[in-house]
């Protein structure tokens, strides 16, 4: 078996083993000889069972009734048998019995409690109890005095066990059905202690009555109604349960107490008083819930009215001839009162309403027709400051048993008296603007009627209203053709049948008078509800002088263009022999462009052909030189005087030659780009030093002193051998110029430079010829001239090569008679791509 | 009597220097090509060489680089003989072994007391 057909089967077994433990009890009061009871509350048990858990449990139920019974009536010494299908169509009587009732009060009552309602009530006792009650008291006798063939009992068996079975009903069915209202109604164990208290009393006092005899047993009714009012419905339906089976059991088992009665009298009367009994516990519960319900009904409605009203948002007021009862919060506030005491008693006409209301009001009391006739109306309501406000009043009579009340609702209009107030002005001005505007405006329908036409229009086109309104425009405004012929008609019939594709439109029309007019018409379509076309708004403006200047615009635009076109063509002409030109210039530029490229290969042919050609002039130079050079030596033999001086002579001119060679060379090489420097570390002071030896012969022979100013250690980097050929040009230069006193070296430092000045006490040099002074090939006129040989190259190489490729610079300060200065400035580190040995 | 060996390829320079040594009490050997001074300067062993640098075949230079590289002839002194050095001429060719050069045009006064400088003699 799975929990789940457990569960299923659970409550139907649960029901059974009750059905059939309180069977058994049932059955041990039973009619003597019979399987029939005077106290049988397995009905009430089964009836429960099917109402609470449904029909389904019905095989437990009858089961149980089955094998009760068989226990039962095989006790009675029937046979196997016959005690069988006795107890058979027992329990189906029995089955039958619950499931009827069970349908019946469905079927009549409802799904809700039965015990809730008086009526419910009652027809609980009729089906539940009396009726189905006859089932199982009808075929259980039945079957029964069928076993025993034995019919002459059979009317008080079947009272006794039709009455068992409702007493079953009626005491069972409630105390089930009731039970899960008592659990839950709180405050557990006051009202439990209670309960039992009560109980116990009830128990007791039972004991006491029936053990006195039965004719006592109405004391009984007062406590059982006791426990129903103040305990309520299970409380009392316990008692009569704990009634039932006390007395059942002093009946049934002290016979003696039962006076001139049989037992079976005794037991149909017990029976008859437990049934009234419980009749009485269960209509009076009814009766007591169904009060209380309709009480808690009606203050539910109570509250429910009173938050419509206080959440209204409209003011209202109650009053009984025209003195105000009551009045919500809205209704206070609308007329400035802080609560209600303020105005109760007073006139509600005074309080709240202009004389207007008044009047109406106090009629509304005294003649009710007219009131409803007029019981809602627009007055001025009264603030408490004194203010007045726009009011909607609306009256409302309710007339109860006795009185007649008035419900005044108020509403305060003064926003809506605006929004119309607004409304109104702004349509008025609207209209004003529509008659007034320097426009013209016009609604025509899709036909082409025209249907409205401000004034400003009318004055325009020269009609009046009744002229105009109505007609078409075609024959009014608009010609049928226009001035160039284009049929208006046409183009009428397209505005109305596509008003959009014309919101912007310009065309001609005609004024009364036969005046042809320029319009600018803006064109909107106004839909009906049904989104057709209703009427084409049209604001039309008059462009005629506008158009008139256009055309005027245009003719002077068109002589323009041809002016234009004229002297375009003259223009391009020119522009011709622009163009020309510019490709005679261009070609030009050229010609120029080569020449300059062959000028500059001829400059540099020029310089590669001097270097070159010095290179070989030197050669057969040198031969010179070093012949005539060793002859003077004397190692080719002794010479006399003349001689010697003939190869002396010839041996200085050599010499002269191959330094004007080797100057030429030089400055072809620096303007070729040739020479680049060699830079090495060196110290000043040395290179001056060469330099000295060099001149020194020079220096002796004209008996000329030289100075030294130099510090003692001046490292620069530079190409060495560039500065000395510098430094000899100058000096040899001073010594040539300079006939008394003599030369000063000295050196400077500044900063990143050094400065080397080669004085002299010489002629001099005059302003004049100072811009001359570094030309090629320039030699100043001297009286020394003739004296001193030079090529004219020296102070030009030299100061190429200062700048050129010593980076520094040269200059001079000379005054005629009194010498020169020339300085010599060199940057102490040499920057350069070749720089090398930097750090030797 | 110290032997000098001449490569140079100018004859009068040739004919200039062979005289001032000889007068100045050296024997000379003298070739015209770098290639057969290269190979003279092996065989015949010189005390120095007198190296003129512009030479038609192979460049003096390559000469003395030669020289140096050889078994038998690296460590004879060498004299460059050079017409008007270029800066750093001098350095080059110190550079790659040459004991000392001359500039030319050749002073007639002053060579012979140049190579004896160059080679450590007396003067």
């Amino acid at each position: 078996m799975t929990d789940n057909s457990l569960k299923k089967f659970l409550p139907g077994l649960l029901i059974a083993i009750i059905y059939f433990v309180t069977a058994r009890l049932g059955l041990m009061l039973a009619y003597p000889g019979t399987n029939a009871t005077p106290l049988w509350l397995p009905t009430g048990i089964a009836i429960s069972a099917l109402l609470l858990l449904g029909s389904r449990v019905w095989p437990g139920i009858a089961l149980a009734a089955f094998f009760a019974n068989l226990w039962q009536l095989s006790g009675l010494g029937l046979s196997i048998p016959a005690s069988f299908a006795a107890s058979l169509s027992t329990s189906a009587g029995n089955t039958l019995e619950g499931l009827t009732a069970a349908y019946l009060i469905r079927r009549f009552i409802g799904e809700h409690n039965p015990f809730l309602k008086s009526r419910d009530v009652l027809l609980f006792i009729l089906f539940g109890a009396l009726v189905s009650t006859t089932i199982s008291a009808t075929v259980g006798v039945t079957v029964f005095c069928l076993s025993i063939s034995d019919w002459s009992n059979f009317a008080s068996i079947w009272l006794t066990w039709w009455l068992g079975d409702a007493t079953g009903a009626i005491v069972v069915v409630p105390l089930a059905l009731t039970y899960s209202g008592f659990r839950s109604s709180g405050n557990a164990f006051r009202q439990f202690a209670t309960n039992i208290f009560m109980w116990a009393i009830t128990g007791a006092i039972c004991y006491l009555i029936f053990d006195r005899g039965i004719h006592l047993s109405f004391i009984l009714f007062p406590v059982v109604i006791i426990a129903a009012l103040r305990l309520g419905q299970f409380s009392s339906a316990m008692a009569v349960g704990i009634v039932s089976v006390i007395s059942t059991h002093i009946t049934v088992n002290y016979p003696d107490r039962l006076a001139a009665m049989t037992l079976t009298e005794a037991l149909l009367l017990q029976q008859g008083f437990i049934g009234s009994l419980a009749t009485v516990s269960v209509v009076l519960s009814a009766v007591l819930s169904e009060q209380r319900r309709s009480k808690l009904e009606v203050s539910e409605s109570e509250a429910r009215l009173k938050a419509l009203i206080s959440q209204s948002p409209i003011g209202i007021a109650l009053s009984r001839e025209n003195i105000i009862l009551d009045a919500n919060r809205v209704c206070l506030d609308m007329f400035g009162f802080r609560d209600i005491t303020e105005i109760q008693g007073t006139s509600l006409s005074d309080r709240m309403s202009h004389y207007n209301g008044h009047a109406v009001l106090e009629r509304a009391d005294g003649q009710r027709d007219e009131v409803s006739a007029k019981s809602e109306f627009e007055t001025l309501g009264v603030h408490k400051n004194g203010t007045r406000f726009p009011l909607y009043v609306s009256i409302a009579e309710i007339a109860l048993s006795e009185e007649i009340l008035t419900v005044s609702f108020f509403i305060d209009i003064t926003g809506r008296r605006q929004a119309e107030d607004a409304l109104q002005t702004s349509e008025r001005k609207y209209r004003e603007l529509v008659m007034n505007a320097n426009s013209i405006i016009l609604r025509w329908n899709s036909e082409g009627g025209i249907t409205f036409m401000n004034e400003y229009g009318l004055r325009f086109f020269g009609y009046s209203e009744t002229e105009i309104v109505g007609h078409h425009v075609i024959g009014t405004i608009v010609s049928e053709t226009d001035s160039s012929g284009q049929d208006m008609r046409a183009l009428m019939d397209q505005i109305c049948l596509n008003p959009a594709a014309f919101e912007q439109n310009i065309n001609e029309n005609v004024r009364h008078n036969g005046e042809h007019v320029w319009i600018n018409w803006t064109n909107k379509v106004v839909l009906d509800d049904k989104g057709k076309i209703k009427e084409i708004l049209s604001i039309g403006s008059d462009i005629t002088r506008l158009k008139q200047a256009e055309e005027e615009l245009k003719k002077h635009r068109e002589q323009l263009e041809q002016l234009i076109s004229l002297r375009t063509a003259d223009l391009h002409k020119s522009q011709l022999a622009l163009m020309n030109m510019v490709e005679d210039l261009n070609s030009r530029k050229e010609e120029l462009l080569s020449a300059n490229d062959r000028l500059k290969e001829f400059d540099r042919l020029k310089s590669m052909f001097i270097a070159s050609m010095s290179h070989e002039l030197r050669t057969p130079l040198n031969s010179i030189i070093g012949f005539t050079g060793m002859t003077l030596q004397g190692l080719s033999g002794e010479l006399n005087d003349e001689q010697r001086d003939n190869l002396s002579r010839s041996y200085q001119a050599a010499k002269h030659l191959l330094s004007l060679i080797t100057d030429v060379i030089d400055i072809s090489k620096i303007e070729a780009g040739r020479i680049e420097p060699y830079v090495e570390r060196t110290d000043l002071a040395g290179i001056i030093n060469e330099a000295t030896i060099s001149i020194e012969p020079m220096l002796k022979e004209k008996g000329l002193t030289l100075k030294l100013c130099i510090p003692s250690k001046i490292q620069i980097s530079t190409d060495k051998k560039r500065l000395l050929q510098c430094l000899i040009n100058l000096m040899s230069n001073a010594v040539k110029y300079t006939e008394n006193g003599g030369i000063t070296v000295s050196v400077l430092e500044e900063g990143s430079y050094a400065e080397i000045a080669v004085s002299d006490t010489g002629i001099g040099i005059s302003e004049d010829d100072l811009p001359k002074l570094f030309e090629a090939f320039e030699r100043l006129e001297t009286h020394l001239r003739v004296k001193v040989g030079g090529t004219g190259l020296g102070l030009y190489l030299t100061k190429k090569l200062a700048t050129e490729i010593l980076h520094g610079g040269i200059n001079v300060k000379s005054r005629v008679g009194q010498g020169s200065t020339f300085t010599l400035r060199l940057p102490k580190n040499f920057e350069s791509d070749q720089t090398k040995g930097e750090d030797k | 009597m110290k032997t000098a060996l001449i490569i140079e390829d100018n004859p009068d320079n040739m004919v200039l220097i062979t005289r001032l040594l000889e007068k100045a009490g050296y024997s000379t050997v003298q070739t015209v090509t770098g290639m057969s001074g290269f190979e003279m300067a092996l065989k015949v062993r010189p005390d120095f060489i007198i190296l003129d640098i512009q030479l038609p075949d192979i460049e003096g230079t390559e000469v003395l680089k030669r020289i140096r590289e050889s078994v038998t002839g690296h460590t004879i002194p060498v004299i460059a003989m050079t017409s008007y050095a270029m800066s750093g001429d001098r350095e080059k060719l110190l550079a790659a072994g040459c004991n000392g050069y001359i500039e030319k045009p050749i002073d007639p006064a002053r060579v012979i007391s140049q190579i004896k400088g160059i080679l450590g003699e007396e003067i």
